[in-house]
């Protein structure tokens, strides 16, 4: 079994790195603290901080003093959150089973030989991909975890070798300090003159059991080579999340246009690791001062263009805009399959899923949501009634009729089609003898001239909303066919439409 | 009549008064279409539609983009469909509303169906597109036929148990047909094809009257 680990150093700095959205930002100094105020201690540093002579520890004034053009960032546990569950995403896009820690990642490549022409190249690869997804990794491939994780101590790419005498050797030369030994441990080796992890693997076994326990064995064994460390793989999370923050408040679409393009672009990336599209997404907005405002975004097909999402976002803010300014964002993206589309030589093609869906959210943003999507009949006994479903593309089934239309269509027969009032009008009706005889409302004022009816129907008492109406289909003077009914509840009648 | 059926990529409207017609003409119009696999929406001016009927006359409905839209935005709501390219069919069903739209509409709309290959169907009381019409089809109400002996048997049931009626007969049979006749005012035909016709629509619910 062949182990890879990608380890993301200083995880926390470049959780707050991955939120800049101009490259360039990232050349700056840089320093990160945990809180606000001047005497906050610095965690973490930039190359270029730590060069003009920034270091860990310092105060963000001492730091200052040293780095006039420092940028000092706070770290949110929210974006770390999100830069370890990136780098997980990095596993996923190379294998289905990943382990994760804190800063990072373990998953088997030993499958990969069809694919990469060796364990170098599938290195590379992996940090190729952690670099789209704005991580910075070490990646260290050996035969267990963890002489995977002792690699990635070593340096930017260390392959190990299966053999543990051959791994052994490869270790050799390394200084104790890839081990990660503890405090005690560390002083000790110090007081018996050992430097690298060869001088540690050379000492006899038995005595080093004796002298510094199981923690010993374990890093005598890791020192040789050799490591029982079980590989555990977890499962990944359902939904992905990325989020930022802002010092000021925005109020208008283009800033804010601006960072959500690179939260998208980040939670794309991450879909595509995965090979799945997205949903639906969640956009929770926190408002200024406080407060926030969440919004469902629907999408008739799972898509990973960010362009389409980021103009079913503006049309919804158009739709419901905002009413103060906001200071944060953090978007949820439900992830799915990608849609596999198969075109059918005999059938038409239909509008582009990413089209349709932008499509349909101008429309919602036009005529409102509740008024676009598919029609659905209503398990009721009332024959009006009728609802509204978000549409799906859904794969269209085999054409059922194929062929020339009929030539002669003289005394064509076809569905009789009513069109209805919604909801039915209040009308006033003339009852004689026979039936009704005339109706007045605002649809339509008329003699009838031919009354078939009544057909009376009730039901629903059971469900608490019973109805009982009688019905006539009524010939008028106008020349329309309507169909009206009577409540026998309140005895007042309603236009339902006319035949049409 | 229309030979083929309608012009692709043109706007064609199909007018007449109330019961002639056009509703129906509308649903076996879409039928028509998502039948064959392709892709069809409805702009509805009133939220007219009724959706049983709609699946009686072979309409998928889940397949159906269905657009509610106020007289003010369905030109518009129209114009978005058709520009998303991909639709045979968008049918605009105004029913008796009589919008305020200027000439320029109609054009532009025409322009825009024409470079993506989609039919317009427009529905309406009155011809609105004009000479902006690549086919114009007026319908009229011919005939009313009453289910009479439908209408017979249920009477005298009148008096027994409403609820036990109203399991036994789901939907009221009354009205059984309506015949329209068909004249093609504007249109490609060729000198075999006949200028009117006439067109029956059946009942649909009737079926499912188990008396």
């Amino acid at each position: 079994m062949r182990i890879a680990c990608a380890h993301a150093p200083q995880i926390a700095l470049q959780a707050v790195l991955r939120g800049l959205a101009e490259p360039h930002e990232r050349e700056a100094p840089i320093a990160l603290t945990t809180g606000p105020g001047a005497r906050a201690p610095i965690l973490g540093l930039t190359r270029n901080a730590r060069l003009a002579g920034a270091c860990l520890g310092m105060t963000v004034t001492q730091a200052r003093a040293m780095v006039p053009s420092l940028r000092v960032m706070r770290v949110r546990q929210a974006d770390v959150d999100a830069a370890q569950a990136a780098l997980q995403d990095l596993g996923l896009s190379f294998a289905p089973r990943i382990e994760a820690e804190s800063g990072r990642v373990f998953f088997q490549v030993g499958d990969l030989g069809s694919l990469y022409p060796n364990e170098r190249a599938v290195a590379q690869a992996i940090g190729a991909r952690a670099t789209q997804l704005g991580l910075a990794v070490r990646v260290a491939i050996a035969s267990s975890k963890g002489l995977a994780r002792v690699g990635t101590r070593a340096g930017a790419i260390v392959i190990l070798p299966g053999v543990a005498g051959a791994a052994k050797a490869r270790l050799a030369g390394l200084p104790l300090t890839v081990l990660d030994l503890d405090e005690e441990m560390h002083k000790t080796m110090r007081h018996w003159g050992i430097k690298t992890v060869g001088e540690l693997a050379s000492l006899p076994g038995p005595e080093v059991t004796l002298r510094l326990g199981a923690t010993g064995v374990h890093f005598h064994r890791l020192a040789n080579g050799m490591d029982a460390e079980p590989f555990l793989p977890q499962p990944p999370a359902d939904a992905i999340e990325e989020g930022t923050e802002v010092d000021y408040p925005i109020e208008s679409w283009e800033p804010l246009s601006f960072l959500l393009r690179g939260l998208l672009d980040r939670v794309l990336q991450r879909l595509a690791c995965r090979s799945l599209a997205c949903a639906g997404l969640t956009l929770r907005l926190s408002l200024n001062p406080r407060g926030f405002d969440l919004r469902e975004i629907a999408l008739p097909s799972p898509t990973r263009e960010a362009s389409i999402l980021l103009q079913l976002i503006r049309l919804d803010l158009e739709r419901r805009p905002t009413d103060t300014g906001v200071v944060g964002m953090t978007i949820l993206i439900r992830p799915a399959r990608v849609r596999s589309t198969q075109l059918d030589l005999f059938r038409p093609n239909g509008p582009a899923p990413e089209r349709l869906a932008a499509t349909i959210a101008r429309l919602s943003a036009l005529v409102g949501p509740e008024h676009v999507g598919a029609p659905r009949v209503v398990d009721s006994w009332k024959e009006e009634m009728m609802a509204i479903e978000f549409p799906m593309v859904e794969p269209i089934t085999s054409p059922t009729t194929r062929g020339k239309p009929s030539e002669n269509n003289n005394g064509q027969q076809a569905t009789l089609g009513i069109h209805r009032f919604r909801p039915p009008r209040d009308i006033e009706v003339l009852i004689g003898p026979t039936g009704p005889t005339a109706l007045r409302g605002k649809e339509t004022t008329a003699r009838i001239l031919i009354a078939a009816g009544p057909y009376r129907m009730s039901g629903e008492w059971w469900a608490g909303g019973g109805f009982c109406r009688e019905y006539w289909d009524v010939h008028a003077s106008d020349g329309a066919l309507y169909r009206i009914h009577q409540d026998r509840e309140s005895s007042r009648w309603y236009l339902d439409g006319y035949y049409d | 009549m229309l030979g083929g059926g309608w012009p692709r990529g043109e706007l064609s409207e199909v007018y007449g008064p109330r019961s002639s017609g056009r509703t129906s003409v509308i649903y076996a119009s879409l039928g028509a279409a998502l039948k064959r696999g392709a892709a069809a929406a409805l702009v509805d001016a009133e939220s007219a539609l009724d959706a049983r009927r709609a699946q009686h006359a072979g309409i998928p409905l889940r397949q159906l983009l269905w657009v509610c839209a106020s007289q003010s935005q369905t030109l518009k709501s129209t114009e978005l469909l058709v520009s998303a390219g991909g639709f045979e069919l968008v049918a605009l069903d105004l029913g008796d509303s009589v919008p305020h739209l200027p000439t320029t509409a109609w054009i532009r709309l025409r322009q825009i169906a024409q470079r993506q290959g989609t039919v317009v169907l427009l529905a309406a009381g009155f011809p609105l597109a004009g000479s902006f019409s690549a086919t114009s089809v007026q319908l009229q109400q011919k005939n009313v036929d009453f289910g009479q002996q439908a209408c017979a048997r249920l009477r005298p049931r009148l008096g027994a148990d409403d609820h036990a009626l109203a399991r036994v007969v789901a939907h009221p049979p009354l009205v059984t047909a309506l015949a329209s006749s068909v004249s093609l005012e504007r249109g490609r035909r060729s000198a075999e094809q006949a200028a009117h016709c006439s067109l029956v629509f059946r009942e649909p619910l009737r079926e499912s009257a188990r008396t």
